[in-house]
């Protein structure tokens, strides 16, 4: 278990960051994606809507529970955050915070698509991916 | 091996989308990073600078594989599943490239990482999922 550092969690809070989440495949290939809704819940902790019973759910569920996101930051700014995913919620307080949010956001882009699930990941690891410190251990 | 369209070929070559490198370590665990240097050689062959590549490299020499996605302003996004070839410090193509990263970044490449296209998806909203090639 770690901490998300400061600037993670303020830039995780903005909306100018744009995230990419890998996960494994079941032979052992990399599925990496785009997530627009991912934000910190408290500081140990990442969750983001899955609106798509795709690769990524798929992954998660058939138990390949870890996971790595990489962070962008306007304009050269990055972070690297590992972790594990903790649950798969389709119900409750935070699913329904979610669907308040995508699901109105998905209807104004013209997509016939709603939250079905909230991953909730337990971060273990944070990166700096920022030149000069890219690889560096922040947490 | 899989040819990349013109339409991720365009995404990639795009210096304003977001490219992120992914590969996976020996005990599984998967490696996320942001690598701005991703450019297509040509429909078959995916290239880009180690420019302060630790981990990633390290997997790519152990298990050759990686996927990178790409995100552009417009929000369309692809995902490529390559092969990782070789790496090369010296060489009449990697030295041209490693001169226009140095143009660009004014960093000095410590070698070019080349791979072979395997397979293509689409990542954007519109029709995630959906195998390109």
């Amino acid at each position: 278990m770690a901490k998300l550092p400061e600037e993670v969690i303020e830039t995780l809070e903005g909306d100018q960051k744009k995230c990419m989440l890998a996960t494994v495949n079941e032979d052992e290939t990399l599925n990496l994606v785009p997530i627009g809704s991912l934000r910190p819940i408290g500081d140990d902790k990442l969750a983001y809507a899955c609106c798509f019973d795709g690769k990524t759910t798929g992954n998660l569920r058939e138990g390949r529970k870890k996971v790595a996101i990489a962070i962008w930051k306007p304009r050269l700014e990055g972070f690297q955050v590992k972790g594990t995913l903790q649950e798969l919620c389709d119900s409750g307080e935070l699913f329904d915070e979610f669907s308040s949010t995508v699901n109105p956001l998905m209807e104004t882009m013209g997509l016939d698509c709603r939250v079905q699930h909230v991953a909730v990941i337990r971060v273990t690891e944070v990166y700096a991916l920022t030149i000069p410190v890219a690889g560096e251990r922040m947490a | 091996m899989a040819e990349m369209s013109t339409e991720v070929v365009a995404a990639l070559s795009d210096p304003s989308a977001l490219k992120v490198v992914a590969t996976i370590s020996p005990a599984g665990v998967p490696n996320a990073v942001i690598v701005a240097t991703v450019f297509p050689l040509d429909p078959k062959t995916i290239i880009f600078a180690d420019l302060k590549l630790g981990k990633t490299k390290e997997n790519l020499l152990q298990n050759r594989r990686f996927t990178v996605a790409v995100l552009r302003p417009s929000l369309d996004s692809y995902q490529v599943r390559g092969t990782f070839n070789r790496f090369e410090e010296r060489g009449q193509v990697t030295d041209m490239i490693a001169e226009k990263v140095f143009e660009m970044s004014r960093l000095q490449p410590r070698g070019i990482v080349y791979g072979a296209v395997e397979e293509v998806y689409s990542t954007s909203l519109s029709n995630p999922g959906t195998r390109l090639a």
